[in-house]
């Protein structure tokens, strides 16, 4: 202790302490000098006999030095300051080399920070891993989930053996309206009362819910979340008790949550309890609620998926009506949370971002072959004067550190502009589901990841060009004067495979990127005939207690339309129960009048619930028959427009069924007889929708919806009439809160925003990839003409063509790149497999990407080549012949 | 910390630290005064290679047995003195004991002869 100690304090003077030794030892020689001239010697030979005496004066000083020192920290240091020095004198080297490390660093630091805010972070939760969601589940397709019937659930709470608690929400939203404030849509869940204490998070203020608020009749209390009471109520602390106005009806405040709470979602403001009435508990055929249980204490998520699937499989049996291909699947309940596609994606872009990070420091590794060589006579001297391969290996590998924690300095001050960058594009109104993008930043986990990354690259890119830079034949690098032409074929070869291996990796990431832009672009195009740049969309979500019967919901809208249609600028007015990219489709099975039911064949079809206009509006051409009219009104016969699809799926031998009849709803039901009206052509609903979704559109004014999606196409910018439409609203019914005001466009981009990141940091990638191969070409190829600078001298005098010298320099440029090429031409075509695999939307065989990738590779690898062999032919025979 | 041996001349390590600290009972010194003390008190049969001491001070020194200062010598220069510390004694102690013990076992065996 007390030695490390002593060792430490001198570290930090460590002149101090050789100048104290040089005087305690000179001391001594005086001292015995002058006892021995007293004795009678000479001045010189009495300092003589002193030396003699002592003995080794240098091996004195080094054991007393030795001892004193904290070992390899010591060298460690001595090798960073080294490392500096010899790094200020190469600054250019320096600055690529750390700038390479940098871009690499960047990228994956970046993708880390979301994959890390966004994906992997545990939820605030106690005890997350014991906790599973419950979903239903369609056998074969894993990614794709739906709520589960409340009889399901009742079943599983039934039967399985395996969880100890169960609890089930569902997810609404809620009009607040209160004396002054402006009216409030907020984000609703409907829990069962132990859905706090299955998650095991009380209320910060008041209670949570008990056993029997289920009860209808019961349920008019509500638990508040931390934003909403200090947004809306001002934290007032005493709410508890008090009575708020949801959906116009009185709630009874019973608890507020703690800040960090936000379960099922980010965005929830409120919970309310979950009261069914008798025939919707034994619902088995509306899927409605999504469930999460505790695992009891020895059970995996595996097990209790295989319990859930056994079940699904039981209830097909017995009710094959409602559960034919229905299941049930368990989800961590991370993966519920944070999304599905969002994991795949940040996966994906991690393993690129990994792939720049190589790509780098192949290129830093490349960089210092090629200091290596302008080195060889330092590290010759060094190894003459005794330093050991291992101390020149230490050495050249700290400089490598060095550089990789320079370039790590730069990559997170670069990461936190690209975050920014990141977190800019997402709009607000997608923010808000996800808590993540609030926590979004360079952490102390992030940090230590970044240290981890610089270390590990600056190992990976010093070591090998350290091992041989230090296998110097001593006497042959000391006559060569430490000229290029020392470097022998080996180092040539390592350098060619590096360069292979970038290209190869490039490739990967450039085919990616292409793949992904094409898949990208082929979805965004989707249903251009739309033209939702000039649609102004909004939403309106009426409460039923305010809007009881269907003429007053009918009312509204068609006052709503009205008023907006009116306003200047506006062409036209429309509702729809969900427009094309919105999130509120729903489908519905419908039965064929006179047609027996067939097991398995239950005719089904997205029911779009829409004002008159709506398919002139959105462009639909009409097939046969007319479109839904002003006129279908309540006291009419009930109509239907439907869509190609369904005409040829139902009725293929018919070109327009008008005039057939159908109803709403399964085999057995008993709804009202709807006439088929019209056949009009199909729309892709959805950016992710391949091929156009079978519609059924029925007036709102005969089947009224309390939330409809308004589509306003508009004469110049829609925005534009956002202001007049709000109040337009507003005249109509002052309390009704209005949501999503966006274009159509916009909602658009937002349904496949996670795709169209994917693109574009792709993108990025590949293009810092292509610059960075280019680069190790180009280095490469300059250090083979200036090394052959002689040679091609000799050459030309000899009479060899311009064309003769640079077809041997492009022969020997490109063999690393014709490999590189191959090879990552092989592994691309794996990777776009995997790709397409993953990315709904993009395809793993697409011939123009495959062509146009590697044209466009080995264009900028044959620019990187010709540049420097271009500068080779230049060359003044003269100074050429004299280089040596 | 590796113990690197200089040659010691004919004395082993441990008991040339033995020898220092016991000189060093008698008070601080410098180095050149613990040689000269050493040379003549064995009257010049125990004769240490100077240089050699140098180490085994600054041994001494980090494992807490010695402190050092700068100071002023009988000569008016600049000199470090060597002072035994409370941990110095209690080693020599032991050291002390231990060589009795083994100057009389290998006394035993030499003497018949």
């Amino acid at each position: 202790m007390t030695a490390a100690w002593l060792r430490l304090r001198t570290a930090f003077h460590r002149r101090q302490w050789q100048r104290d030794l040089e005087d305690e030892l000179q001391f001594h020689l005086e001292m015995r000098q002058e006892r021995c001239q007293s004795q009678g010697f000479s001045a010189g030979d009495a300092g003589y006999a002193a030396r003699r005496q002592f003995g080794n004066l240098m091996l004195v000083k080094e054991a007393c030095r030795e001892m004193w020192t904290l070992g390899w920290i010591e060298t460690l240091w001595r090798d960073v300051r080294y490392g500096c020095r010899q790094l200020r004198l190469n600054r250019s080297f320096a600055v690529v080399t750390a700038t390479t490390l940098a871009l690499g660093i960047a990228a994956t630091t970046t993708i880390y920070s979301v994959c890390d805010a966004l994906v992997w972070k545990t939820l605030p939760l106690p005890d997350p891993d014991t906790l599973i969601t419950v979903l239903g589940a369609f056998p074969g397709n894993p990614h794709f989930w739906s709520p589960a019937s409340p009889a399901g659930v009742e079943d599983i709470r039934k039967s399985q053996t395996m969880l100890a608690s169960l609890a089930s929400w569902e997810n609404a939203t809620a009009n607040i309206v209160d004396a002054g404030g402006e009216p409030l849509r907020v984000d609703q869940a409907r829990v069962t009362p132990n859905f706090f204490d299955v998650l095991g998070v009380s209320p910060e203020l008041g209670r949570s819910f008990e056993p029997g608020d289920d009860q209808p009749g019961r349920d008019r209390e509500v638990v508040l979340s931390d934003g909403l009471w200090r947004n809306r109520f001002q934290a007032d602390r005493g709410i508890v008790g008090k009575t708020i106005r949801l959906n116009d009806q009185d709630y009874t405040v019973v608890g507020v949550m703690p800040p960090r709470f936000a379960f099922p979602r980010a965005s929830k403001d409120l919970w309310t309890p979950l009261a069914f009435a008798p025939e919707e508990r034994n619902s088995r055929s509306t899927p409605r609620v999504d469930s999460a249980g505790r695992m009891k204490p020895g059970h995996t998520l595996r097990q209790a998926a295989l319990e859930l699937n056994r079940l699904g499989l039981q209830l097909e049996k017995l009710y094959p009506q409602t559960n034919t291909n229905r299941r049930f699947m368990a989800w961590p309940v991370r993966r519920y949370v944070a999304g599905d596609y969002a994991a795949q994606f940040a996966n994906l872009l991690l393993g690129a971002a990994l792939f720049v990070l190589l790509i780098a420091c192949g290129n830093a590794a490349n960089l210092q072959f090629a200091r290596g060589t302008a080195r060889w006579r330092e590290v010759a001297v060094r190894q003459a004067l005794g330093a050991t391969r291992w101390q020149i290996v230490t050495q050249l590998v700290t400089e490598s550190l060095v550089l990789a924690l320079a370039g790590a300095g730069l990559g997170v001050v670069l990461a936190r502009y690209g975050l920014r960058a990141i977190r800019a594009g997402i709009p607000p109104e997608l923010q808000k589901y996800s808590s993540g993008w609030a926590d979004l930043g360079l952490n102390a986990g992030v940090l230590a990841f970044v240290l981890a990354a610089a270390v590990l690259s600056g190992i990976l890119a010093g070591l090998v060009p350290a091992l041989r830079s230090s296998h110097a034949n001593l006497a042959e690098s000391l006559k060569e004067g430490g000229h290029a032409s020392s470097s022998g074929p080996g180092r040539h070869r390592a350098r060619s495979v590096l360069l292979a291996a970038e290209i190869a990796l490039t490739m990967v990431l450039l085919v990616g990127a292409g793949l992904m832009i094409r898949g990208f672009h082929n979805l965004v195009r989707g249903e251009t005939a739309i033209e939702p740049r000039t649609l102004l969309t909004l939403r309106l979500e009426l409460d039923a207690t305010e809007y009881r019967t269907p003429e007053k919901v009918a009312e509204f809208y068609r006052l709503v339309l009205d008023r907006t249609a009116a306003l200047p600028g506006v062409q036209a007015a429309t509702a729809a129960s969900a427009l094309p990219y919105s999130r509120h489709a729903r489908f519905s099975a419908f039965t064929i009048s006179g047609r027996a039911a067939q097991p398995g064949r239950q005719p089904s079809a997205q029911l779009q619930v829409v004002s008159a206009d709506y398919l002139r509006t959105m462009h639909i051409p009409l097939r046969a028959g007319r479109f839904l009219s002003d006129r279908d009104g309540p006291r009419f016969p009930l109509s239907a427009v439907i869509s190609e699809e369904i005409a040829r799926q139902w009725w293929p031998g018919e070109p327009a069924p008008i005039g057939r009849q159908i109803r709403l709803g399964m085999h057995g039901t008993t709804g009202p007889v709807i006439t088929i009206v019209g056949v009009v052509g199909g729309v892709k609903a959805s950016a992710l929708d391949r091929v156009p979704r079978p519609a059924l559109y029925v007036p709102y004014t005969q089947f009224p919806e309390q939330g409809m999606d308004i589509a306003i196409r508009s004469a110049g910018d829609p925005l534009s009439l956002a202001a007049p439409v709000r109040l337009a609203i507003k005249a109509v019914d002052a309390e009704q809160p209005v949501t999503d005001m966006m274009t159509l466009e916009r909602m658009k981009q937002n349904e496949v925003i996670g795709l169209t990141y994917t693109a574009v940091l792709m993108s990025i990638f590949g293009a810092i990839a292509l610059v960075l191969s280019c680069v190790g070409v180009y280095g490469m190829m300059s250090y083979l003409v200036s090394r052959q600078t002689h040679e091609i001298g000799v050459r030309m005098a000899l009479g060899a063509g311009r064309w003769n010298v640079l077809g041997m320099l492009f022969r020997q440029g490109s063999r690393a790149g014709l490999a590189g090429v191959t090879s990552g031409l092989l592994l691309a075509f794996a990777f776009a497999r995997l790709l397409a695999s993953v990315i709904w939307g993009v395809s793993g065989t697409d011939g123009g990407t495959f062509t146009a990738i590697p044209l466009v590779l080995v264009l900028a690898a044959g620019l990187a080549i010709y540049i420097p062999a271009r500068r080779a032919l230049r060359i003044d025979l003269l100074i050429a012949l004299r280089s040596e | 910390m590796q113990e690197q041996r200089p040659s010691s001349g004919e004395l082993l390590q441990g008991t040339l630290d033995m020898l220092v600290l016991k000189t060093l009972i008698r008070g601080p010194m410098h180095g050149y005064a613990v040689v000269e003390f050493i040379q003549q008190t064995s009257e010049d049969v125990l004769r240490v290679e100077e240089g050699a001491l140098y180490p085994a001070l600054h041994r001494l020194e980090l494992r807490g047995l010695l402190t050092s200062e700068w100071g002023v010598s009988e000569n008016n220069r600049r000199a470090k003195y060597y002072r035994l510390t409370a941990a110095g004694r209690r080693h020599l102690v032991d050291e002390t004991a231990r060589w009795r013990r083994m100057s009389a076992a290998i006394g035993r065996i030499m003497e018949p002869a």
